[in-house]
């Protein structure tokens, strides 16, 4: 047990690396980021100018150093934009996100567990296709749109909703329904399929037999083993929520988390400010896949030996 | 004894599904197939059909509605906030979406589906190294790297390319490379190698026809994820840039008159929604026409 997380523990602090040699690498492309962040009538002397103020005219392997040992503290540098700590400006932002995120999961486990089940005991009638076909929808709107649709209907026509920003509980509704809107879909056909089969198993017709009610049976028995399943899509929704459409449903509704953060940070050429940003986001990820990977290997021993058991999972529903 | 008890109550349970012969389709997705092949036509020949220029501008007749809200034959579903049409948007926006979409397709399937062979066939480091490259990249924020490298190149068709390309290619590398895994241990290929196939040969003519067509179905599936991933990197400012059109772009323009113009969001939206939908549709008939364990299950 200590081995495995050990290790799983060892990959995060790669990818987390990973991403910062690959965002520093994309943002030195160019010569030096002080161009990305001048316009482009900028003369060369402006150029060299800033380079020295940020100093960005060092060694790129400093740089590059630097940024590691100080992303360690949650120091990236000072923001361009904002003039204050780019790590501090980020972590500010961290509540509203992960409030949107996690309300939105927290939703969308509460209406595509019981859809799935009701679509997996009604196997073949309406019920089970009507509940297919919202899913395949659910899974094809773009959440801007949906975020977009929501407002006309419920701030313009009803008014009854606010069309943007943060703060009391009514400008929650909408932005958590967009962001639900996606795993709902998808969670709602794992929950389906990992029921039926369930529900084919000789155990149901001993549950049966023993004369246990369908509802014991399907939620405390059925459900109980379709559950890791269920548990890996929450777990790969959550980071793909995180790495993509937070951003999207962030800026249609104008909330102040870290996606729109990165948005605003590459509108003002703010390279530090980016930087801390995406690997903020990527930590979230990591910690999120680690915290994951220890939760399965405590439900199912299995897959301590085998840590690219999820793989699989993973290769079903391909991003 | 137990599993016929199993099959009676089961049988109680479930309705008896219909028996369709194997590859039948239903009206979905004849409609999918059908609304895809629209798209396409549209994408192709939007310059002839398009009644109108895309770009044409005229504040005389800025936000005009649909004509069912009361607007004029001439502009069908309404004008956008320069007085452009936005049914010739919708069309160049398809052609838009459509090219990229088949574009970044057809790069990602080829290289990740050639990566994924050979690293199944050869193992050994490369094989490691290459999985291990996939792990990194599946943790990476995708959306954000995308408008990192978009922002640092400058945006354009090409550099959505790009990045679209960039975090394509793995899910083809991880399927080939397991289905190669399955099919390098069977008797036929071992058969081969030892009347001294050359690899190239063995891996062309006999592992690649069997690993062929879960690999299409998948190319389906990702395209629809491209359409849309292109029109969110176009929603954010990131993507497409006018005078291009794009879905995407036109959503984002549309955010600032939402109050007043319903239709400059709702309409491409929708158009985007049902591509993506029958493209999703279409890779699921794909999956039941080419595996047979498939088909016993949606029949079940």
């Amino acid at each position: 047990m200590f081995r495995f997380i050990a290790r799983r523990l060892l990959f995060a602090v790669l990818v987390i690396v990973a991403v910062q040699v690959i965002v520093f690498a994309i943002t030195h492309a160019l010569g030096s980021p002080a161009r990305l962040m001048l316009p482009a009538t900028a003369s060369a002397e402006q150029v060299a100018l800033l380079d020295s103020q940020l100093g960005y005219d060092r060694p790129w392997w400093e740089q590059l150093v630097e940024l590691l040992l100080g992303s360690i503290v949650g120091d990236f540098g000072t923001s361009y934009w904002q003039n204050v700590p780019a790590g501090g400006v980020v972590f500010s932002r961290l509540p509203a996100t992960l409030a949107l995120v996690g309300l939105s999961m927290a939703l969308a486990i509460a209406v595509s567990v019981p859809l799935g089940v009701l679509a997996a005991m009604r196997r073949g009638t309406t019920w089970d296709k009507t509940i297919v076909t919202i899913s395949l929808v659910g899974v094809s709107m773009p959440a801007f749109w949906i975020g977009y649709l929501l407002i006309i209907l419920f701030s313009v026509q009803l008014g009854w909703l606010p069309t943007s920003g943060y703060g009391t509980p009514a400008h929650y509704v909408l932005p958590v329904i967009t962001l639900a809107a996606l795993p709902i879909g998808r969670l709602t056909q794992i929950v389906r399929s990992s029921m039926l089969g369930e529900v084919g198993q000789q155990y149901m017709l001993v549950g049966s037999s023993l004369g246990l009610k369908p509802v014991t049976r399907i939620y405390k028995h059925a459900l109980k083993n379709a559950s890791i399943p269920i548990l890996t899509m929450t777990g790969w929704e959550i980071s793909r929520l995180i790495s993509g459409f937070t951003v999207l449903v962030e800026v249609v509704f104008s909330w102040p988390g870290i996606g729109q953060l990165a948005v605003q940070a590459i509108e003002h050429r703010d390279v530090p400010l980016l930087v801390a940003s995406v690997t903020v986001v990527a930590g979230l990820i990591v910690v999120l896949n680690l915290l994951l990977d220890v939760a399965y290997s405590l439900l199912d021993p299995r897959i301590r030996t085998a840590p690219t058991a999820r793989r699989t999972s993973k290769e079903k529903e391909p991003a | 004894m137990m599993s016929a008890l199993t099959a009676r109550i089961s049988r109680q349970k479930q309705p008896k599904p219909t028996w369709r012969p194997p590859g039948a389709s239903t009206i979905g997705q004849k409609l999918a197939a059908g609304f895809l092949l629209l798209v396409v036509f549209v994408a192709i020949f939007a310059q002839q059909i398009a009644p109108h220029d895309p770009n044409g501008q005229s504040l005389a007749r800025r936000l005009q509605p649909p004509i069912w809200e009361g607007g004029t034959l001439e502009f069908i579903l309404g004008t956008d906030e320069l007085g452009r049409d936005v049914l010739t948007r919708i069309m160049y926006g398809a052609q838009t979406s459509i090219s990229i979409g088949i574009v970044v397709v057809l790069i990602t399937m080829v290289v990740g589906t050639t990566l994924g062979i050979i690293a199944g066939y050869v193992r050994g480091r490369f094989d490691t190294v290459l999985m291990w490259i996939c792990d990194v990249v599946l943790s990476l924020p995708g959306l954000l790297l995308s408008a990192v490298l978009v922002f640092v190149l400058g945006a354009s068709a090409t550099t959505v390319i790009i990045a679209l390309s960039i975090e394509g290619w793995l899910v083809y590398c991880r399927m080939a490379r397991g289905m190669v895994l399955t099919v390098r241990s069977t008797a036929y290929i071992d058969a081969t190698r030892t009347i001294g196939t050359p690899p190239i040969r063995v891996l062309v003519r006999h592992v690649l026809p069997n690993i062929a067509p879960p690999i299409v179905t998948l190319a389906t599936l990702e395209f629809a994820r491209v359409v849309l991933a292109e029109a969110a990197l176009s929603f954010l400012g990131f993507g497409i840039q006018p005078p291009l059109v794009s879905w995407g772009l036109m959503i984002n323009s549309g955010g600032d008159y939402l109050t007043i113009a319903w239709w400059l969001i709702t309409l491409p939206g929708l158009v985007l929604t049902i591509t993506v939908l029958s493209a999703n549709v279409v890779s699921d008939w794909l999956r039941q026409l080419t595996d047979p364990l498939a088909q016993a299950v949606s029949a079940r």
